[in-house]
């Protein structure tokens, strides 16, 4: 034991120990409800200044929240939306807004379907590629010990993710993986998005219900890209900020 | 143990034996108090340079891992294992061969605590309340410090080298942001950085559990938190606009424009010296320069409506253009004070206009009077002269008294001297051109309105979520005074030779003062979390009295003798209890409202010259009823059902004759019910944004129970009575498409447009019930191309049929068709000159009563050319009307009357200008782009 160096990165709730090595439970399969939560004020404030910005915040409230299911099992995850916020009805529902996305871990390919505007898309492609730097960061979400890791997406968007290796599948909300366990909670600071599991049940999950969603029209993320660019390429900040959302 | 916290470097030194440029490594992970094997162990690989992740494997069921095809390099390795301290290493790949990392122990946690002492050092601040609050620009930090940086230096907040941060002795769950979490930056990943010098306070505070926020039932967890609030954008600078332009027969048109901001406070004001047409703001300009059009508008979160209580001034106008008749010369000017105080809670809103407008010009218009037995056609002539001074104050307050209730008061003011002169010349010929009557007519009014208006909102939620309470006041006071001569000379033809004669001359002072003051207090309460019940209550109170006065000339030319046939003294009050009820559902994709409120009004009149009065009673109701189904964001379908109640105003109701224009006297009904009209719409709309594709359609129809319509009564001389009577069964229906899309192959964009509306209005000619049915049916198109910075095209064409026929003749039918097309564009061209043309071709079909040629072209051009940096300096050469074609023009059919006017406006003037738009250094003028 004295001869091993290493770094003490954390010292933790004493509350939360399981003394017994034996006692720790690997998740392999279950589910995670996951609240995405969407500063609204903060988005309108990026906006140019002007005297509209006040009326456009009494419009809506600070913070929206949608809720999320990913369900987990066998190298499997099926991310779609969760229950209902009846506070929502009377707000604007923005692109990509309501995903329903499928990963494989096995085949590394990914199965989203996204409402972007008019059009349901059916995104097929493989894991998204992203730059992970991992922290020694902590913190405990929905009772799970979580890691910090910053990262890249798509080379520009920053990042920052919280994972648990209590969860073996290497996935997340939307089509975040990569990380060594499941990310309990990620946040795209700069777009005001969060994302931080409020639940987990270690429940049963039959593989009849992990199916990739059929509908919409395949494309590929390079393709999306391409069309959402061209049709949004006057709509300035926010257009900037939908085609972003949409390729989560 | 002593040496706690360090790091071990395992060097492999290089073999360098056969081929491949990547290296595998394998272990076994165990806990070595224990003596266990740990499955599912992550052993996870980060390049040693920046510790982005590489690979991870988890272990198997022995506690082995193998990870494979490292390539050459420094690593790091990493071992997590829930509850047990991290194992971290470094790695150099530089060998192909498997690097057996043999038995790597790691220990629990609960085991190290006992070994490790930690020391937390209390802070000595006392805590005021449960936050703690330090202002950031006390404690010194170095230029473009970070977060960080300014923690460590707080008193009781410590930051340990992995960013860690403790406050108070307990360690920090979360940081916010002006209330939204913080993250922090990683400089490595991002350059956008959170500097010291960006924050104004740090608050520690104990945060309830997100749990104990959402039920609202403490569960005694607290987490220690601190937010950074940011100080509010530095901003002090001034920005403006300066137009000056002269040009042929007189014409300029000169304007400037200053806005001076400091923080929250703007100070703006503008100047406007024109014969163009230009009166004011542009509804641009207005946010830089005036008050924002949105500090007028208001939203009601429990139903989502918008109210908008901005002054209503009929020369404001949206794109600050003279919309009337004749050539306007404007002189204006407006000071605007703006100020946010308390954190944004508190708003003030402080406004001066002042405005000098003159018009003169001259009008024509052709009148066909239809009658049972024949028609009567009246030209007349018109030269005018009028001078409008106007002052007007607005302002409006609101304060968020806290997160629950806030209150506005919106407010505005002024007073107009109005001077009116007229010289007007008619002649009426019957169907055969026989002269019917000649009139020769000269006003002269001098006259003072003045307004008050304001709006007083309160609103607060209450504890329930969807339950609140709301009170609303609003008063409009307007009083008018008017005093002026009419000259009126006409001559009347039996069968075309002079049988009468009549000399109006009259001296008139009339006075009319009206007060509403309408109160509301709502309540909402919710059924379930997507239903609620609205209650609303309230009192309207509408006086007003009217006095007018006509005085004829005496023996010595003194207008002395009170005419008591066009002279009268009425007063006018209404007064309402009114109450209801609403229920309205929100779902996601069904929105549905219905309820009514229920008025009793009661009608108070007095004519204080017979000293007659009558009070008469009446049960209004106000049913509304709407239904939305969204069948996606973008398509969406509604239908709409209001029934609203219409007082008749006291010039309505007020028995006395009005012989401002002898020929068409104008006379009041007191025995006029209110009106009830049911309007009726429907709505669809289908917009496709990736395609460009957009379907608006609408038809909305509404019909009129005792609307005040006219009884009409036309002798043999063309003279006309119009009383106000209620009539039953005024009917519209208005129809239109919009359909728009991209051609994508040309990057076109191509419209179409179709209009239908169609009225029945009832009105009683001479004793006889006469229904007038009218229509007018338009079809557009409009084709646009435009590419950024190189040009902008755009055209656009409209047909239009309008027809009429009245029953009491219903053998003349009045029908016509009117095009316009509008070829407009802007061409950017190099050295950074622009063109820019507009046209205008208005084509009115001649009928056998319009037979003049009302055809035009009328054409603006200019060419610019911008200077300077930021393209602060334009100067333009504008030809307004090149063609010198343009006449004023409307057409109308009221009832069996249709009217042709035609009037002076602005023609061909040509004016060389220069805008200079100027600005504090590295300030930003909102609105423009860089």
């Amino acid at each position: 034991m004295k001869k091993i160096n290493y770094v003490i990165l954390i010292i933790m709730i004493p509350g939360s120990l399981r003394l017994n090595a034996q006692n720790t439970i690997f998740l392999s399969h279950g589910r995670i409800e996951y609240e995405r939560k969407v500063n609204l004020w903060a988005q309108i404030d990026d906006e140019d200044d002007n005297e509209w910005k006040d009326i456009q915040k009494k419009t809506v409230p600070k913070f929206k929240s949608t809720y999320f299911d990913l369900s987990f099992s066998n190298n499997k995850t099926l991310y779609q939306p969760g229950r209902e916020n009846p506070d929502n009805n009377r707000l604007w529902q923005g692109p990509a807004e309501d995903n329903i996305v499928f990963t494989d871990l096995e085949t590394q390919q990914v199965t989203s379907s996204k409402n972007v505007f008019e059009q349901r898309f059916l995104v097929q492609d493989s894991v998204r590629k992203i730059k992970w730097k991992i922290t020694d960061e902590k913190r405990t979400i929905a009772g799970f010990d979580c890691r910090r890791a910053n990262g890249l997406f798509m080379d520009s968007i920053y990042i920052v993710a919280f994972y648990t290796d209590e969860i073996i599948i290497s996935s997340g909300p939307e089509s975040f993986s990569g990380l060594p366990g499941m990310i309990l909670g990620i946040a795209i600071p700069h777009e005001h998005i969060t994302w931080f599991a409020t639940k987990v049940y270690a429940d049963e999950v039959p593989a009849s219900s992990l199916i990739a969603p059929k509908k919409g029209k395949k494309v590929t993320n390079a393709a999306m890209l391409t069309q959402l660019s061209d049709a949004l390429k006057d709509w300035g900040r926010w257009g900037k900020r939908y085609i972003k959302a949409a390729m989560l | 143990m002593k040496k706690l916290i360090a790091t071990l470097t395992i060097t492999f030194i290089a073999c360098s034996i056969g081929y491949g440029q990547s290296g595998s490594i394998s272990g076994t992970i165990s806990d070595t108090s224990e003596k266990k094997l740990l499955s599912n162990s992550s052993v996870i690989i980060l390049h040693k340079a920046d510790s982005i992740l590489f690979h991870f494997v988890r272990t198997d069921k022995s506690g082995n891992f193998l990870v494979k095809n490292i390539p050459y390099g420094k690593f790091i390795i990493v071992i997590t294992y829930p509850k047990y301290a991290d194992y971290i290493d470094t790695l150099n790949i530089t060998d192909s061969s498997e690097l057996s990392l043999g038995i790597i122990p790691l220990i629990q946690k609960a085991q190290l605590l006992k070994e490790v002492v930690v020391r937390q050092q209390i802070s000595s601040i006392k805590i005021k309340g449960d936050t703690t609050e330090y202002t950031a620009d006390s404690f010194k930090v170095q230029a473009n410090a970070n977060v960080e940086d300014l923690l460590k230096k707080l008193p009781g907040i410590q930051v340990d080298k992995n960013g860690q941060i403790t406050a108070q002795g307990e360690k920090v769950q979360k940081v916010l942001v002006d209330g939204e979490e913080f993250f922090g930056d990683d400089p490595t990943l991002v350059t956008q950085n959170l500097r010291a010098d960006m924050i104004d306070k740090v608050q520690v505070f104990d945060k309830k559990s997100d749990q104990a926020t959402f039920t609202g039932i403490d569960d005694g967890q607290k987490q220690k938190t601190i937010n950074l609030k940011l100080k509010e954008g530095k901003k002090d600078g001034y920005f403006g606009k300066l137009n000056a332009s002269a040009g042929t027969n007189g014409y300029h048109d000169n304007q400037l424009m200053f806005n001076r901001f400091k923080n929250k406070q703007k100070f703006a004001l503008y100047g406007i010296v024109s014969n163009t047409g230009t009166s004011g703001l542009t509804w641009r300009d207005q946010d830089n320069y005036g008050q924002s059009f949105a500090s007028g508008l208001d939203y009601d979160q429990s139903t989502g409506y918008y109210t908008f209580n901005g002054s209503n001034d009929e020369l404001d106008s949206w794109n600050g253009q003279y919309n009337g008749q004749g050539y306007p010369l404007v002189q204006t000017g407006g000071l605007h004070y703006n100020n946010k105080w308390n954190d944004d809670k508190q708003n003030l809103n402080l406004n001066y206009k002042i405005m000098q407008l003159n018009v003169t010009g001259a009008s024509a218009t052709n009148t066909q009077t239809i009658l049972t037995d024949t028609s009567y056609y009246n030209n007349s002539r018109q030269n005018f002269t009028n001078s409008i001074l106007r002052n007007r104050v607005n302002g409006s307050y609101e304060f968020q008294i806290d997160s629950n209730s806030s209150i506005k008061l919106n407010a505005d003011g002024g007073i107009d001297h109005k001077i009116t002169n007229s010289i007007d010349s008619s002649e009426a010929r019957a169907s055969d051109s026989s002269l019917v009557n000649q009139g020769f007519n000269k006003t002269n009014t001098t006259g003072d309105n003045r307004v008050v208006n304001s709006n007083l909102i309160w609103r607060k939620k209450l504890k329930k979520k969807g339950r609140t309470v709301s009170f609303n006041l609003r008063e409009n006071y307007t009083s008018n005074n008017s005093s002026g001569y009419l000259y009126a000379d006409n001559y009347f033809y039996t069968e075309g030779s002079l049988s009468q004669s009549q000399l109006t001359d009259q001296y008139k002072s009339n006075h009319s003062e009206n007060l509403l003051l309408d109160s509301r207090f709502t309540y909402t309460e919710p059924l379930t979390k997507v239903s609620s019940l609205i209650f609303n209550y309230g009192v309207v109170v509408n006086n007003s009295n009217s006095t007018v006065n006509s005085f004829n000339k005496d023996n010595t030319g003194k207008y002395t003798q009170l005419d008591s046939i066009y002279s009268n003294d009425y007063i006018f009050n209404i007064f309402t209890n009114r109450g209801g009820i609403n229920y309205s559902l929100f779902q996601k994709k069904l929105k549905f409202n219905i309820g009514t409120d229920a008025g009793f009004t009661n009608f108070n009149q007095k004519n204080e010259i017979n000293d007659s009065a009558a009070h008469r009673n009446f049960v209004n109701w106000y049913p509304k009823a709407f239904l939305q189904y969204q069948f996606t964001q973008y398509r969406r379908l509604s239908l709409r059902y209001n029934g609203h109640t219409q007082q008749p105003s006291i010039d309505q109701i007020q028995p006395v004759l009005k012989n401002n224009d002898p020929l068409n006297i104008e006379v009041g009904n007191p025995d006029l019910k209110p009106s009830f009209s049911n309007d009726l719409s429907l709505n669809f709309s289908d917009w496709k944004m990736l395609n460009e594709r957009s379907i608006w359609f609408g038809i909305n129809y509404s019909f009129i129970q005792n609307n005040i319509s006219s009884s009409y009564y036309v002798d043999s001389f063309n003279r006309k009575i119009n009383k106000a009577v209620n009539l039953n069964g005024d009917k519209s229906l208005s129809v239109y498409l919009d359909y728009g899309f991209k051609l994508k192959k040309i990057d076109t964009r191509l419209g179409f447009n179709g209009n239908i509306n169609y009225n029945e209005n009832l009105s009683i000619v001479n004793n006889i019930l006469n229904t007038t049915s009218s229509g007018s049916y338009t079809f557009g198109i409009n084709i646009n191309k435009s590419k950024e910075k190189k040009y902008d095209l755009n055209l656009s064409g409209s047909a239009t049929y309008t027809n009429s026929q009245s029953s009491i003749q219903s053998g003349i039918e009045t029908k016509y068709w009117t095009f316009d097309i509008n070829p407009n564009f802007d061409v950017f061209l190099p050295l950074k000159f622009q063109v820019h043309s507009d046209c205008d071709f208005s084509i009115r079909q001649k009928t056998p009563v319009f037979n003049s040629n009302t055809n035009v072209i009328r054409w603006n051009a200019w060419l610019g050319k911008k200077f300077l940096k930021n393209d602060a300096l334009v100067i333009k050469i504008i030809g307004n009307d090149l063609l010198d074609q343009n006449i004023g023009f409307n057409r109308s059919v009221n009832s069996n009357f249709i009217s042709q006017n035609t009037y002076s406006t602005i023609r061909r003037y040509f004016l060389l200008g220069i805008t200079w738009n100027f600005s504090k250094a590295g300030t930003k003028i909102p609105g423009q782009n860089e």
